[in-house]
């Protein structure tokens, strides 16, 4: 067992209080550096894009695990910081400009999606969020003077300061830099004042606002940042893809991306990574299972989507606290041997009825 | 010191891109006794239920010469990886098979969005792309013109052009009508019907687009109706045909209706039953029903199904031509099989089977020429009215 002994003020609020937790995210930016440096490059490319995923999901996370606001539409925002940032590059804005820049689009769109879903919520805000998603995949396939329609447009290659950033090696690099910088940014606001205003309203709109929180705005900031995110994971998956045309951007990709909040556990910005590294990494593994099956078997079509659904459907059945819930308890019984107790982690706040169907 | 560690990490960046580019040229995915090839499809996305045909068609001609004893002594090995329709896993599928499988062509890949993000990638790294099934002019323009890429599949453009010149005048149609699907597909239509109306002299009377998914087209034919049009061009795939024909028919209306390509197929024809009766198609390629005559359209029917169990529909039998065509293809490079010798031989191999409607050879590596023929429904078979033209 460890017991926290502050000295300073500061000690309560660090992102890492322990030195444990300093040698063990130490270690893992270490191996993340360094993957490169030896693994093939094939699976730096799949590391890179598991990291824009990674990126894409923590968006999704400021706007549903921590504000408590549903989007199924998601994938509008990654088509539009997609969209924006290589048109952006096409019109000779150097790669370093055109990123902030794509997100602060998609950041403009999601302001604007924002309120209307500031009148409704639930299940009603879900078909909001839709619409709009159907709607922006139309205005990509007809705005073929931006966006090249239907037939789609070519990304340029990224160049930094006169170097390709396009090598998978190298772009690796970028990728891990935008996550690492995203996932510091949300980790030191969600401490902050607007941190604590979602989760706020995430628990009790009623509560936030007799407590002065102006719950309206608050829920449009979300919408707003949660978009500019999606939009930055946008634009480094332009040059993922290569050559953008609207079906990478459908509702499969909002289904996966709000799959991978749920299974990595709501309210978390571990369980954001974790879910997006799970759901990513997933049809590699069905690939890889295939080897192992009978040919008769491994040939049906539709394997993928019947292994994708079991393993959800299991993690729905007995881990509702998602992959983050999973690993705080592993590490609570390793924490704690032999004391640990499962009630831990019962549930122990009560919703006002009224609230809980929100 | 910021500054300093930016330096070394951009320098270290370029040491590393520059060494990737330094590996010397080699014909990946061939050894002395076997050749890779990959291929990704949609194994879990909305095309997943067509695509046993595609995979079997090619599996049957490939397995076809290993049993034979390979091409110049090689056996050829199928990677199929998924694409589910999404060009974000068609990127990482090609990525697996190019780097990590290493495979020296990708054959029968589908879907133009899926084909169109890969393709640079694919060329880039020196990987032959045969017979994509996507659009043709598409990706040659998307790989830049790369020699690497061969393209089968029609152009849809081209093709309508080509079948409107030559039918509007036969038929003395007067008022053509044009219902087309927003999207790629519907894009592709109309850049060949604007151009063959110019070139007669005429303009589009009526225009009715519909969204993917639509299964109720009694608007558009209602403006048709009201355009008083003489022959409608329905620019639709396999249920949008039928549903634009069983329209024209409940309004009991004597016109002609003409699909494209994707429309003159044989599910068409049975799905629809009699509402389809009379519709016209640009046809393609030849098709065989079970009751074919022509003995090597039996023998592929035949084989087909004592290997699956199931009777081949036309995309088995494109599949199973497009991949002749491409073993044909690594016989001509010869033994000292490379990227550069496949070009060699592809472009100096001809192809003619039970599909084609004539001998195709690669015309800036897309198969020419593009007959098509004008097939009716008779009695619940497409029977041709025009010859190949």
């Amino acid at each position: 067992m460890r017991y926290d002994y502050h000295t300073r003020y500061r000690h309560g609020f660090a992102l890492l209080r322990h030195r444990s937790d300093w040698i063990a995210y130490g270690l893992l930016a270490l191996v993340l550096l360094a993957i490169p440096l030896f693994a093939s490059t094939y699976l730096v490319g799949e590391l890179g894009y598991v990291l824009i995923l990674c990126v894409a999901s923590m968006g999704l996370m400021v706007l549903t695990g921590f504000t408590g606001q549903v989007s199924l539409g998601h994938a509008s925002f990654v088509a539009i910081g997609a969209y924006a940032h290589a048109w952006l590059m096409a019109q000779g804005v150097p790669f370093a400009l055109s990123m902030p820049l794509a997100g602060l689009i998609a950041a403009a769109a999601g302001l604007v999606v924002g309120i209307p879903a500031i009148r409704v919520s639930g299940l009603y805000l879900a078909m909001v969020t839709l619409a709009f998603a159907i709607v922006v995949e139309q205005i990509i396939g007809m705005w073929r003077g931006v966006t090249g329609g239907f037939m789609g447009m070519l990304v340029e290659t990224p160049r930094l300061m006169g170097y390709s950033l396009g090598a998978p090696r190298v772009f690796y690099y970028v990728c891990l830099f935008v996550a690492a910088l995203v996932l510091l940014a949300l980790a030191n606001l969600m401490r902050s004042g607007i941190g604590r205003a979602f989760t706020g309203v995430r628990d009790s709109e009623a509560a936030a606002f007799s407590l002065g929180i102006e719950v309206n705005r608050v829920k449009i900031y979300a919408f707003g940042l949660s978009a500019g995110i999606t939009g930055l994971a946008g634009a480094l998956m332009a040059h993922h893809i290569g050559y953008l045309t609207p079906d990478a951007f459908t509702l499969l990709l909002s289904l996966d991306l709000v799959l991978m909040v749920v299974i990595g556990g709501i309210g978390s910005l571990r369980g954001a990574i974790l879910g997006a590294v799970l759901i990513s990494l997933l049809p590699n593994a069905v690939s890889a299972l295939k080897a192992l099956l009978p040919e008769s078997v491994a040939r049906q079509s539709g394997l993928e989507i019947f292994v994708a659904g079991l393993v959800l459907a299991l993690f729905v059945l007995f881990e509702p606290t998602g992959l983050n819930g999973r690993w705080l308890k592993l590490r609570l019984l390793v924490e704690t041997f032999p004391l640990y107790r499962r009630d831990t982690f019962r549930r122990q706040k009560a919703y006002m009825k009224s609230e809980r169907n929100r | 010191m910021i500054m300093n560690r930016r330096h070394m990490l951009a320098t270290s960046a370029a040491a590393l891109a520059l060494g990737s580019g330094l590996r010397p040229a080699r014909a990946a995915g061939v050894t002395a006794d076997e050749i890779a090839v990959g291929m990704h499809i949609d194994l879990s996305g909305p095309s997943a239920a067509g695509m046993p045909m595609l995979r079997n068609g090619t599996e049957l001609a490939l397995n076809a010469a290993n049993a034979a004893g390979g091409i110049h002594g090689r056996q050829i090995r199928l990677i199929v990886e998924d694409n589910g329709s999404q060009p974000q896993l068609a990127v990482r599928a090609v990525q697996k098979l190019i780097r990590s499988d290493e495979v020296f062509a990708l054959l029968n890949c589908f879907g133009s969005g899926t084909n169109a993000a890969t393709i640079g990638a694919a060329t880039e790294a020196g990987t032959v792309v045969f017979a994509p099934w996507a659009a043709s002019a598409v990706m040659h323009q998307v790989a830049g013109n790369s020699p690497l890429v061969f393209t089968t599949v029609q152009n849809y453009n081209t093709t309508t052009q080509h079948a409107l010149e030559h039918v509007i005048p036969a038929w003395g149609a007067q008022r053509v009508g044009v219902i087309y699907m927003e999207g790629p597909f519907g894009d592709l239509i109309r850049a060949g019907i604007t151009p063959a109306l110019e070139s007669l002299g005429m303009t589009v009377a009526a225009e009715a687009a519909y969204r993917p998914g639509e299964i109720d087209f009694s608007s558009q034919v209602a403006r048709m109706r009201a355009a008083d049009v003489d022959l409608i061009f329905a620019g639709t795939i396999i249920r949008e045909t039928v549903g634009v024909m069983a329209e024209v028919k409940k309004l009991d209306w004597d016109v002609k209706v003409l699909t494209a390509i994707p429309g003159r197929g044989t599910i068409v024809a049975r799905l629809g039953g009699a509402d389809v009766e009379g519709l016209y198609g640009v046809g393609g390629w030849r098709l065989h029903g079970e009751d074919t005559t022509d003995a090597e359209a039996q023998a592929f029917i035949g084989a087909f199904r004592e290997a699956y169990g199931m009777v081949p529909d036309e995309n088995a039998a494109n599949a199973y031509s497009y991949t002749n065509w491409f073993l044909d293809s690594l016989r001509a490079a010869g033994p000292d099989l490379t990227s550069d010798s496949f070009v060699a031989g592809a472009q100096g191999t001809a192809h003619a089977d039970f599909t084609t409607y004539t001998q195709q050879s690669f015309v800036e590596n897309h198969a020419m020429p593009e007959l098509v023929s004008i097939d009716r429904i008779v009695d619940g078979v497409w029977q041709q009215q025009i010859a190949p033209f």
